[in-house]
């Protein structure tokens, strides 16, 4: 599972997170909320690998996350993170093959259909509104079946309907024993976590 | 996953974006045209260069131009994050490296192509005694500066001047390249000039050079 | 400035004073060149002395990435500055010198066409600096750059020494053989200068050091200050 040890990072000198140590566990459900410029998307790209805590590790089933532990790990940060000049078909189909998933032209069909996108398959993420946009960017964080679902401000920008079924993914996910830790300032939400946590002073603190 | 299979979804992407919107092929080209004309201006439309003054008119236009199309793929990358979402993927970081090294060094040679066809119809250069080397060069010659310009471009992509930044940067890097290619070229058309040899080796060793340092650096560049 | 760089700027002072006497007074003049060969010493010794601050610069840029830490950061930026310096002065005594000598101020000759490419290259590195924000983002990339940068520099030079060589060229540099006076001064030269490289590096880092200090120092006070202001 994916642990952090001794994190911390700081921008210019100034500590933004300090020595957390934190471990998620398999099927369980985070919520962290956290004032604004707290570190919280920051926490989430070190645990994602994209950035280097200034000390401390991240760690795979106790190994330093590496191309191999990357695998197991989904995101879905503030970008949508695909590529506006390619269909929403052909970016899953990019990513499902960077996973190493089997058949990755089904698997995007699949997943198109599950976010309710079959329609706009062929059509440009470029034409794409902000609502599906964030349903492609969760599915392509779903498609390769990952253990650990990292989030920020997944339900952001969908309607009532959008916020219904990405979190209605999340659950299926979690049911089938994937962790899911998500960022959201808006708690009173569609989604119930099992664990809420802030952020106080660059420390990770569990709430409730 | 095999990191050869990751290399070609990445190309795969790269190309098929660039030839759904061809702007980096668009901007290069065409403004290496523009330079090819304007360099015949400057030069007093002179009916007969020296071999060597021609190839080195060549090799700066298509240096020149390749720096302007460079970011085109770091901007779709940043874009809608897409570049970030490739980073997240269990692929070894040198890969992407690579695979931009390669689809940019295709995206210089077509446009390399057009700016060699406008050169020959405006600058009348003789033709090539040894067409092969020339296609050589022109090859080796993309590839070198693929690489060298996809490393550029990742350094300057997060500066507030990158457009100033990246020929400043790839100018004085590329020296031993650029020398190679256009003593190529000048052979290529001229077989009396000599010693092709050596700066066959040159230029291999520049791309070889290429190959091993972005990949021991490429990581810490890209993380942020 | 505390006693040890006291100490230091002392020594180099003495020892610039003497290479002056050296250089200008005591070594003969050269069979052809008569006086102005006392050019060549300055001219060669600030050349070596900014490959050396380059080297330390490309050290310390392998260092940040292997060890991390800022320590590396400030030493290889500001010996790329003193670096840039001693190129600058390479390329200017290197001009003055050729003008008599060759009736030109600037000859294609590969070890200055080099030292000019080097210029370049490092002024790129510096404006590099200047245009990147996040001291960490700053750090990264920049070392990223001073080792391609410092591994290109013999690739640099042998291409142009090619270059150059299978050209007709204008200059012969075989060399002349220097007689132990001459190879002698130019030594002392290279040391005082290399002398004077340290202590511009001891105290443009320790500069540098105290400023990135206070900075540190600025941001855990208003970590604090917030602190306290939300736990009333």
């Amino acid at each position: 599972m994916l642990a952090l040890e001794g994190v911390s990072k700081a921008f210019d000198l100034r500590p933004v997170l300090e020595e957390i140590d934190f471990t998620l566990a398999p099927g369980c459900r985070y919520l962290l909320s956290a004032p604004n410029g707290s570190g919280k998307t920051t926490l989430l790209r070190i645990m994602a690998g994209l950035s280097r805590p200034t000390r401390g590790r991240v760690l795979w089933n106790g190994a330093p996350l590496d191309p191999r532990g990357r695998r197991h790990i989904g995101v879905v940060l503030q970008q949508p993170m695909v590529y506006g000049d390619l269909t929403g078909e052909e970016n899953l189909r990019l990513f499902a093959g960077l996973y190493g998933v089997r058949d990755a032209r089904q698997a995007a069909r699949r997943w198109l259909e599950r976010a309710g996108l079959e329609d706009a398959g062929r059509t440009l993420v470029r034409h794409y509104s902000k609502g599906m946009r964030q349903r492609l960017a969760v599915a392509r964080a779903l498609i390769h079946e990952p253990a650990v679902l990292l989030l920020d401000e997944p339900l952001d920008g969908l309607d009532l309907e959008g916020r219904r079924s990405v979190a209605g993914w999340l659950d299926e996910t979690v049911s089938r024993g994937t962790a899911v830790f998500a960022v959201m300032h808006d708690t009173a939400s569609e989604w119930r976590p099992d664990v809420r946590l802030t952020l106080r002073w660059g420390r990770l603190v569990v709430v409730a | 996953m095999t990191g050869w299979r990751a290399f070609l979804h990445l190309l795969w992407r790269d190309v098929r974006i660039e030839a759904r919107r061809p702007q980096f092929f668009a901007a290069s080209a065409s403004f290496g045209v523009l330079l090819v004309f304007v360099t015949g201006i400057a030069l007093d439309a002179a009916e007969h260069l020296p071999a060597e003054w021609v190839s080195g008119v060549l090799w700066l236009d298509i240096f020149y131009a390749a720096t302007v199309g460079v970011h085109r793929h770091d901007f779709k990358d940043q874009e809608w994050g897409g570049g970030e979402g490739v980073l997240l993927a269990p692929v070894d970081r040198s890969m992407i490296f690579y695979a931009r090294w390669v689809s940019v060094s295709l995206f210089i040679a077509a446009s390399g192509l057009v700016m060699a066809a406008a050169w020959f119809l405006l600058l009348n250069p003789p033709p090539p005694a040894q067409p092969g080397l020339f296609a050589f060069a022109l090859g080796a010659g993309a590839l070198g500066l693929g690489g060298v310009a996809t490393f550029v471009a990742a350094l300057t992509a997060h500066t507030r001047l990158r457009d100033v930044l990246t020929p400043l940067l790839l100018f004085p890097l590329a020296i031993p390249l650029f020398i190679g290619v256009v003593r190529l070229t000048a052979y290529a058309l001229e077989p009396t000039l000599g010693h092709p040899r050596v700066w066959v080796a040159d230029v291999l060793g520049y791309i070889a050079a290429m190959l091993v340092v972005p990949w021991l650096v490429y990581e810490w560049v890209m993380e942020g | 400035m505390n006693r040890w760089s006291w100490w230091l700027a002392g020594v180099a002072g003495a020892l610039g004073f003497a290479f002056l006497y050296l250089a200008l007074i005591w070594s003969p003049p050269e069979q052809q060149m008569g006086d102005l060969v006392r050019i060549m010493y300055f001219h060669v010794a600030s050349a070596w002395t900014a490959l050396c601050a380059f080297f330390v610069t490309f050290v310390a840029a392998l260092g940040l990435l292997l060890r991390g830490g800022e320590r590396w950061d400030v030493v290889s930026a500001c010996s790329a500055e003193i670096g840039l310096v001693y190129t600058t002065i390479t390329l200017v005594t290197g001009s003055l010198w050729a003008r008599p000598i060759w009736n030109t101020w600037w000859t294609w000759d590969p070890r200055l066409t080099t030292t000019l490419i080097l210029w370049f290259l490092y002024a790129g590195y510096l404006l590099l600096r200047a245009t990147l924000t996040g001291f960490e983002r700053r750090a990264k990339i920049s070392a990223a750059y001073a080792i391609i940068a410092f591994i290109d520099v013999p690739i640099i030079h042998m291409s142009v020494t090619w270059w150059r060589s299978i050209h007709p060229s204008v200059v012969d540099d075989s060399g002349f053989h220097m007689p132990p006076s001459m190879a002698g001064t130019l030594m002392f030269g290279f040391l005082s200068f290399f002398l004077l490289y340290l202590l511009l590096l001891w105290l443009r880092a320790r500069g540098a050091w105290q400023k990135l200090e206070i900075l540190r120092l600025g941001q855990a006070v208003r970590g604090l200050r917030l602190r306290e202001e939300r736990g009333r």
